[in-house]
């Protein structure tokens, strides 16, 4: 239901991850004296870092590191902040064909949680959440439905396609771009068909 | 639509870099402000820069040094490389109108799903007394316990009524049912 930056992680995790290596590797054939043909520097028993000390007398090193690490930290958060699941919901839907007419809009939350009602009505339906995403011409809609044990998923499904679907549709007026149904399975039965016997 | 049936998103190892390189960055943002401020760098980084100066290539921190930062690098590398499991099995799906869909309609049900699914059909098998059960999208680990000495034709009646469960639900392609019984004396 929820997206996640999948993609992203992927991509960073790898340019880091190969970052790290070949600066690992490198000092450790620098080590082993495998580069030392190449250069003096890289013989094993130079001191790479040799000058680093006089380098913290520089008067604009500061304020360079600062710039740096302040950006590196802004990089480090959005990407931390990426990791939030996001449901990425539709936008408010606009129903009007010319503005200069009137004016007719709908939170999407609205037809997405009576999308949720109809799947709840479904029999062994447990619970039910709905998002739909993209715009009213091409909406898409995806569904989290939480099934009883004792459930018939092919029959949940076939009630989603041939009556709840089609409900939805009359009323974004438009046909629906792509439909995900993710099914849980509970032992829990729904909390309303509860009956407590004292 | 983004897919329903997807592999993890390496949210953990994510995290776990993000906050070290924040915390780096922290750091060194907070040395750069005080040697402004105070105008002289913090004692203990002085000394850790005069000790890192001194240091060759071949000395034994600095190669163990470099050699966790090159398995770190192949840790993250494999992270991101290695797929991982999906987070659930395609179910059948009946085919919509095209004036209701004009895309596709993709159904799945977790891999928590089928182990509930796998758990509540076995616990129905006469001479089954507990059940406990995991799933990944291809296989669905059962573990039963009955007080029955002999469990051959009790592990083959739970791995059929298993099965017929998940064709029932549609699930494709039908997962691996591997059921193993203990024999557990009701006291």
């Amino acid at each position: 239901m929820r997206i996640l930056a999948g993609a992203l992680n992927r991509t960073w995790l790898t340019i880091i991850g190969l970052v790290l290596l070949v600066a690992g590797a490198a000092w450790l054939l620098a080590a082993a004296g495998v580069l030392a043909p190449l250069d003096a520097r890289l013989d094993p028993g130079a001191t790479p870092l040799g000058g680093v000390e006089d380098g913290l007398g520089l008067e604009w090193l500061p304020a360079v590191l600062i710039a740096a690490a302040a950006l590196l930290a802004l990089l480090a958060l959005a990407w931390l902040g990426r990791q939030v699941p996001r449901r990425r919901q539709a936008p408010t839907l606009q129903f009007h064909r010319d503005a200069r007419e009137g004016v007719t809009l709908m939170d999407a939350s609205v037809i997405s949680e009576a999308v949720a009602r109809d799947v709840e009505e479904l029999e062994h339906v447990t619970s039910a959440r709905a998002v739909l995403r993209g715009g009213r011409s091409a909406p898409e809609l995806t569904l989290r439905v939480v099934l009883h044990e004792r459930g018939d998923a092919q029959e949940v499904l076939e009630a989603i396609t041939g009556w709840v679907l089609p409900r939805a549709v009359r009323a974004l007026g438009a046909p629906l771009a792509d439909v995900g149904v993710e099914v849980a399975v509970t032992r829990q039965s729904r909390r309303r068909e509860h009956v407590r016997v004292q | 639509m983004s897919a329903l049936r997807r592999r993890p998103a390496r949210v953990v190892p994510a995290v776990v870099v993000s906050v070290v390189v924040l915390a780096a960055a922290g750091a060194v943002l907070w040395a750069a402000v005080v040697r402004l401020s105070e105008g002289s760098w913090w004692p203990g980084l002085e000394e850790g820069t005069r000790t890192a100066g001194g240091l060759a290539w071949s000395a034994p921190v600095a190669v163990t040094a470099a050699g966790i930062v090159a398995l770190a690098g192949l840790v993250l590398i494999l992270c991101a490389v290695l797929p991982g499991g999906f987070n659930g099995a395609r179910l059948r799906t009946p085919e919509p109108d095209d004036d209701v869909v004009r895309g596709r309609l993709e159904a799945i049900v977790t891999t928590g799903g089928l182990a509930t699914l796998a758990s509540s059909a076995a616990s129905r098998v006469d001479g089954v007394s507990g059940v406990s059960s995991s799933a990944t999208a291809r296989t669905v680990l059962v573990a039963l316990t009955t007080p029955l000495r002999e469990t051959g034709s009790l592990v083959e009646e739970a791995r059929s009524a298993i099965e017929r469960r998940m064709e029932e639900c549609g699930v494709r392609p039908a997962p691996r049912i591997r059921v193993r019984a203990r024999t557990k004396e009701m006291s």
